[in-house]
């Protein structure tokens, strides 16, 4: 009798076990499939929703060069590639004007002054070679050289000081703007 | 294949398999979230493009605008005012991230994204050199494992063997400390052992007081019997009598030999002459006739007790008259004699397990206790000798007994059932 029990005993947890298997293996089988089923579906894209509902706000320096010089108070701004109005503390400046491939973003600033301003945020670049590998770096910001250009007091340059990572290997870099 | 290999196998499969199946799974993870990150950088590039485009009209960061390449999902989507992110397969896989920026018009950014990125290649290779190390490293120790346990086992066989070979059970090699399953198995054959020695001993005492109690009226019935009248009866009644006495004498010489407190009286002597003197004497006892002895080579001595040996032979001699046939051959070879007679042979069960008391075994050679080759193995071992037996060539049954050669001989290896008395 004991002999029958522990058969039985042996019986049922073989069945246990080989249900517990399969339904692991089941459970992987549908986690595969749905894994490979995300891959071809499209994604949201929640910075890009959110930079589309809440423009930055832009703010311009005046056109009146006189009053701006006789001004000293009034903030020198950053044109954006030569081009249009210079913008008092802007969030995004793009660094490398040749190819656009270089942008400094998200940009928060501790000190913006007529004689210079430091902030903080992070270098874009545009992914060549593989969209998987990072494509921003942490950096601190400081412009530099204002002064009246095209009748539009601007700042003239920008050192950028990596704080992590770098995307060309060297940790400060200075840039040309305006 | 032994239970440690089983063990060392079976681990290292289990192992195997753990491993694959988490080598699986780390892969999959590592390669979902490479498409996440994937997307999610593309997401930050198209969000930073976007305001450099919704400021200055430039296109920043690689976009570009209304791109004829866009994938349809993607652009379905952005054609609902939702931007959003995609990896698209094929032969230039690649993934992408677009919005609308009115009129129409989307801005995309996109870069390649290779199916075999080397940091996913430098996974997989990672996974598989530690999986294979691992595996190598469970096997290693598993067989570590299995050994410590096998030795056990083995211990425990040892100690059983020589129980089976007549040691006292082994409490310290079977009993052993632990609470597992081998400390259990060790422990019952420790109380298995114990239970047949006990009752192998009361068996043995048994045969002992018995034998005993036998021999005082038997010996009052023999002499009683000579005060019968009649001629023919007194004849019978000895004659029974002096079987039953010979029983007697035989279960008491097995008592002895079984209690172990027989030793031999070891003197040198001339093996030939020994064996023809036996066999003159046995000679019209027991049946013994028609008995040839035989010396191959030059004749030795040996040291040994001349009493047992006799007691040995005339066993062996009784027992092939008795249950073999003549002619009965016994042949001296140096230290060995070997008696050979032309019967049956020995019964199966008696070359392979040795003789039992009380069991014959073999209808066809006869009637008999069993006490006479039960003797002759007893008093081999007193003597440090070895009684084998077994079938000759051309049939019959044959009996080898080697004895120790002398000590000038051996040196100074007396067996240990045997003392030497100077």
């Amino acid at each position: 009798m004991a002999e029958r029990a522990v058969s039985r005993r042996a019986r049922v947890s073989t069945v246990l076990a080989i249900f517990a298997a399969v339904t692991v293996l089941a459970l992987a089988g549908v986690w595969l499939c749905q894994a490979q089923d995300r891959s071809g579906s499209v994604s949201d894209a929640p910075k890009t929703a959110a930079a589309q509902k809440s423009p930055q706000p832009i703010r311009e320096v005046p056109r009146d060069t006189e009053t701006a010089e006789a001004k000293p108070q009034e903030l020198p701004g950053v044109r954006e590639c030569g081009l249009g109005s210079p913008v008092v503390e802007p969030q995004i400046i793009t660094l490398n004007c040749a190819n656009t491939g270089v942008v400094a973003s998200g940009i928060k600033w501790s000190h913006y002054g007529a004689d210079g301003a430091d902030g903080q945020g992070v270098v874009q670049v545009s992914v060549a070679a593989n969209g998987a590998a990072p494509a921003t770096y942490p950096a601190r910001f400081k412009l530099y050289g204002a002064r009246n250009v095209d009748g539009l007091l601007a700042f003239t340059g920008i050192d950028v000081d990596y704080t992590g990572a770098t995307p060309m290997g060297e940790s400060k870099e200075t840039y040309s703007i305006a | 294949m032994g239970i440690r290999g089983r063990i060392a196998l079976a681990i290292s499969f289990v192992t195997a398999l753990a491993v694959v199946v988490l080598g699986i799974a780390v892969h999959h993870i590592a390669a979902e979230e490479r498409g996440t990150q994937a997307q999610s950088y593309q997401d930050a590039l198209l969000s930073s493009a976007l305001q450099v485009y919704q400021r200055d009209g430039l296109l920043a960061l690689g976009a570009q605008l209304d791109d004829s390449t866009l994938p349809v999902p993607l652009a379905q989507r952005v054609s609902n005012g939702k931007p959003g992110t995609y990896i698209s397969g094929g032969a230039d896989p690649r993934v992408w991230a677009a919005t609308s920026v009115g009129d129409g018009k989307v801005l995309s950014v996109s870069a390649p994204y290779p199916d075999r990125d080397p940091v996913q290649k430098a996974l997989d290779k990672a996974l598989i050199v530690a999986g294979v190390a691992t595996v190598a490293l469970m096997a290693v120790v598993a067989w570590f494992v299995a050994q410590s346990l096998s030795r056990r086992l083995r211990t425990s066989a040892a100690a059983a063997r020589r129980i089976a070979a007549g040691a006292p059970p082994d409490a310290e090699a079977l009993a052993a400390g632990g609470r597992d399953e081998v400390a259990e198995l060790g422990r019952s054959v420790h109380h298995m052992a114990t239970s047949l020695a006990a009752r192998v001993a009361a068996e043995r005492e048994f045969t002992a007081d018995v034998a005993h109690e036998l021999r005082t009226p038997v010996a009052g019935l023999v002499a009683s019997a000579e005060l019968l009248p009649h001629p023919r009866a007194v004849e019978m009644v000895r004659e029974r009598a002096q079987t039953m006495r010979s029983l007697v004498e035989d279960l008491l010489e097995v008592s002895r030999l079984d209690s172990g407190v027989e030793r031999a009286q070891l003197d040198p002597v001339e093996l030939p002459s020994l064996v023809r003197g036996i066999v003159k004497r046995a000679r019209g006892q027991r049946g013994v006739d028609d008995v040839a002895v035989e010396v191959v080579g030059e004749g030795c001595i040996v040291a040994t007790d001349a009493r047992r040996v006799e007691r040995i032979l005339v066993n062996l001699l009784g027992n092939a008259a008795k249950h073999g046939k003549p002619p009965i051959v016994v042949r001296v070879e140096g230290t060995r004699i070997v008696v050979r007679d032309h019967g049956g042979g020995y019964p199966p069960e008696l070359v392979s397990q040795g003789p039992r008391r009380f069991r014959t075994a073999a209808p066809e050679r006869g009637t008999g206790h069993g006490l006479g080759l039960t003797i002759a193995v007893g008093q081999a071992l007193v003597l440090g000798a070895t009684l084998v037996f077994d079938t000759a060539e051309g049939g019959g049954a044959e009996a080898t007994l080697s004895l120790p050669p002398a000590e000038d001989e051996a040196g100074h290896s007396a067996p240990e059932a045997v003392t030497v008395r100077a």
